[in-house]
């Protein structure tokens, strides 16, 4: 089945449209094949898993193509699959993913024994190379803060969240599944320490370890320290004798030096595989920056960045404020407050200033203002006026001359 | 260009007061470079807090006093100094027989270094990426900034912009010294703002390996100053816009000067610890509440140990008394005449915040590498020299401090930082330095113990006749 392609219209009618075709298509598809085991997650992507994917709201279109699920993202697209799992025995997720955002992240949450909370996960950096990969991840080593393992039980849905605006993500492949064998197993343990972290000033309170065969790999080596320790230090009072404590080339005298070397080789171990995602860090925001429009992203803040700069050489010099539309859910309001002082950023609902208003829309599903001089907050016209700059399709600066009213401020 | 001059004018009037203080010359070379800006930029913060709570605005006029006294006590300086021979530099021979660098000894100093200069230049990276990313930095420490720099001074009481608009009572200290870097280069920038935590990072590992290298040998030095800047949750704060990093920064450079005063008995350092104290404590309520406390508890316990007469230790300690109250009183008055108050909070009792934090410590997070294990390790291997005073003068203030940090999430409402995994992490983070240094100068001593004697530093009777006084000396 082929869901429609995006086309360039008000998003509320855009959505509407999708609902209905994926309701029909639904109802359609599940009469049809309702023997079909849609419960299990594994391998290819089909036209009849699709219809029971949930879209959110960040999803402009979704569609099927040459076994491949294409989705175009309105601002971080998510999608949630509904399992019947028994999370004990299958816990490797594969995904194989290309996507067109120069700094990727995705974020996976669950469902497990009918709790009705999400459970936050890490976030994966994905490559930015815009091509295809394919990424394992052992949801066992995720653990809640008391450390207790999360991915357990009977799980009842998944959602992948693709962090950016305005991408096309493509999906051929997602599974969760048992690992085929010990070597599956092995490898899938090792995957999850080849995988990188992200490491963003989002990291300010903690740096996470990487986690191998679902244990903490700095757990590991602060055990294995603690261990070559306890073993020199046996070694030692076995070796010990009279002379060897005069002697200073004894074992018992060099025991500093040796245990030095342990703690050097210990630290060094964790230490290169922190280089290793400082690395893919670095890599991934220099290659953001040499992405299309020269328009640098940062993970979830996107071009915000990009975006405040063309809000600051716009607005007239001696604007005293304005009122900011921003993506439902996002915490910008506080970078624009201060990206923008002394300009002072409203909420879109605050009391009306006596001098002219100017809306800075940015990325905010709902608002927008097509050519006729009239701002639209879904199908409602907050404003008339005219738009004075725009950054991309659904982030621009609209300057209000009227109110709806059709008072004048 | 304008930005590089923004720093060097700073360091060259904190050098002018390090100087002024320290006539001997007993600090040369790196060590007084990162004393230098320590101390200078800590000191126009001070001076711009004054002048701007008495209502004069930042413009070239009010600011260039600053400057021109720093540039007459440089003056000073040079002309005093001038044709005086610098004392011999003291440094730890590991041994006469070990002078030879072997080949592996090369490639280990090689490797430390490349590893460092990748964290340096991570970080760099990082300083000139990101802009202002999150939440404190964004509400609170680079917004008072960036309003002190709008208003070009610190506003009356009453208004928005009043000590920078936000949070009144954290201390404008960094955001002082970030809106002179605006000021100065005519603009506003991020990342020339987070380029004052990137110095001080680079200022902090010159000034570990430098001061470091009086005990142990150059490897060790390197050794530990590559841990030191290596450590995950540090790299990520010195290119952030929070403080923890600063205030670990002014931790250690306080404490170092007191440990200094400790071994030499010389009252320079007590001066400059009183200097390096009370800018501490005007980076963050926490220099204030906890080591401020830490530094004078641990002074009055090196004065209890000091073999010197009564008379002498009332007068040290009026010195650093009267010192810390100068420099400090300022931004104390502040809060007194403005009720500004240090954001208090419960005393409850939380063992369980304890678990939560070995947790953090051994278990579930990479922020400090194996550091606390290793920690423990060494101090458990190499206990035969934990009584050396040496160690002590740099041991004492770490385990305060790191004390101090306990009490608050064990002892209090905070204790729901560590379970959230918060600000737990960054609190303990100011004593990382302190602590690293310490257990460098341990391995140093225990390493050398069996080669033979060093250079008179570890000797006891030198130092009490160090303390006794010069003239015994």
């Amino acid at each position: 089945m082929r869901l429609p392609p995006n086309l360039n219209i008000p998003l509320r009618s855009i959505l509407l449209k999708h609902a209905i075709t994926l309701m029909a298509a639904f109802v359609f598809l599940a009469a049809l094949s309702a023997g079909a085991n849609a419960t299990q997650l594994s391998g290819e992507i089909n036209p009849q898993r699709l219809t029971l994917w949930k879209y959110s709201k960040g999803v402009s279109s979704a569609r099927f193509q040459d076994g491949r699920l294409i989705m175009k993202g309105l601002w971080d697209p998510e999608i949630s699959v509904p399992l019947s799992l028994d999370a004990d025995t299958n816990y490797i997720l594969s995904l194989t993913v290309k996507t067109t955002n120069a700094s990727p992240l995705l974020r996976i949450r669950w469902k497990t024994d009918g709790r009705t909370r999400f459970f936050r996960t890490m976030e994966v950096p994905l490559s930015p190379d815009t091509q295809w990969h394919t990424y394992k991840f052992d949801l066992r080593s995720i653990q809640d803060l008391s450390g207790k393992r999360l991915w357990s039980g009977h799980a009842s849905k998944i959602t992948l969240t693709f962090f950016g605006f305005s991408d096309t993500i493509e999906i051929s492949e997602l599974s969760i599944a048992a690992p085929g064998g010990f070597t599956d197993a092995v490898s899938s343990g090792w995957q999850s320490f080849l995988t990188p972290s992200a490491i963003t000033p989002l990291s300010i309170n903690h740096t996470p370890t990487p986690y191998i065969f679902q244990l903490p790999f700095v757990f590991l080596l602060n055990c294995l320290l603690v261990l070559c320790v306890l073993i020199i230090s046996i070694c030692c009072f076995i070796r010990r004798s009279p002379e060897g404590r005069r002697n200073k080339f004894s074992f018992s005298a060099r025991r500093p030096a040796i245990v030095l070397a342990v703690i050097i080789i210990v630290w060094l171990a964790f230490d290169l595989r922190h280089i290793y995602d400082q690395a893919y860090s670095v890599r991934t925001i220099k290659s953001a920056f040499t992405a299309k429009a020269e328009r640098g992203k940062f993970y979830n803040l996107n071009d915000f960045y990009g975006f405040s700069d063309f809000v600051k050489q716009t607005l007239p010099k001696g604007t005293k404020s304005f009122k900011f539309h921003q993506p439902p859910g996002s915490p910008l309001s506080l970078q624009m407050k201060y990206r923008l002082y002394p300009t002072r950023s409203l909420s879109p609902d605050s009391p009306v200033p006596k001098k002219a208003i100017y809306h800075v829309v940015y990325k905010s599903p709902g608002v927008m203002a097509p050519p006729g001089g009239l701002l639209y907050r879904g199908r409602k016209i907050i404003a008339h006026g005219t738009l004075v700059g725009k950054y991309d399709d659904y982030s621009f600066i609209f300057k209000e001359t009227q109110t709806e009213q059709g008072q004048k401020p | 260009m304008l930005t590089i001059l923004a720093f060097i004018l700073p360091t060259l009037v904190g050098y002018a007061v390090v100087r002024t203080i320290d006539r001997e010359r007993q600090l040369r070379g790196l060590e007084i470079t990162a004393i230098s800006f320590a101390t200078g930029s800590g000191c126009l913060a001070l001076y711009m807090f004054v002048i701007g709570i008495i209502g004069v605005g930042y413009s070239f006029l009010t600011l260039a006093p600053f400057f021109i006294g720093g540039g007459v006590l440089l003056v000073r300086a040079i002309k005093t100094n001038k044709g005086e021979k610098d004392p011999p530099t003291r440094r730890v021979n590991p041994g006469g027989k070990q002078n030879e660098r072997t080949g592996l000894l090369r490639v280990a100093t090689y490797i430390l270094t490349l590893l460092i200069i990748w964290k340096v230049f991570f970080v760099l990276f990082n300083t000139l990426s990101y802009p202002t990313y999150f939440d404190d930095a964004l509400s609170t420490w680079d917004f008072k900034a960036k309003v002190i720099y709008t208003l070009a001074g610190l506003g009356s009481k009453g208004t928005a912009g009043f000590l920078g608009g936000s949070m009144l009572h954290y201390p404008p200290g960094t955001a002082l010294f970030k809106a002179w870097l605006g000021l100065f280069t005519g603009m506003w920038s991020d990342r020339v703002a987070h380029l004052y935590p990137f110095t001080l990072y680079v200022a902090m590992l010159a000034l570990f390996f430098s001061s470091l290298r009086r005990h142990v040998s150059g490897l060790l030095s390197l050794l530990f100053c590559y841990m030191l800047a290596s450590v995950p949750l540090l790299t990520l704060h010195a290119s952030s816009g929070y403080v923890d990093f600063i205030v670990g920064f002014y931790l250690l450079c306080s404490c170092l000067m007191l440990a200094r005063w400790f071994q030499t008995g010389s009252d320079v350092f007590l001066y400059l610890t009183a200097i390096l104290a009370a800018i501490l404590a005007f980076t963050k309520n926490e220099g204030m509440v906890l080591f401020i406390p830490v530094i004078v508890v641990t002074f009055l316990i090196f004065l209890r140990f000091a073999r010197i007469s009564k008379e002498d230790k009332t007068k040290k300690a009026a010195i650093l008394g009267i010192c810390l109250v100068l420099f400090t009183a300022p931004w104390l008055a502040v809060k007194i005449i403005y009720g500004l108050g240090f954001g208090g909070i419960g005393l409850e009792f939380h063992p369980e915040a304890l678990s939560a934090m070995l947790r953090m410590f051994f278990f579930d997070e990479g922020s400090f590498n194996v550091l606390w294990a290793a920690a423990i390790m060494l101090l458990i291997v190499n206990r035969k020299h934990l009584t050396n005073k040496i160690f002590l003068s740099y041991f004492t203030p770490a385990v305060l401090s790191l004390l101090a940090i306990t009490a608050v999430f064990v002892f209090t409402s905070g204790s729901q930082w560590v379970e959230l995994k918060t600000t737990a992490g960054r609190t303990f983070l100011t004593a990382v330095p302190l602590l690293l240094f310490s257990l460098g100068t341990l391995t140093g001593l225990a390493l050398n113990h069996g080669e033979g004697k060093t250079h008179g530093v570890t000797d006891l009777t030198i130092i009490l006749k160090k303390i006794k006084g010069k003239k015994e000396y």
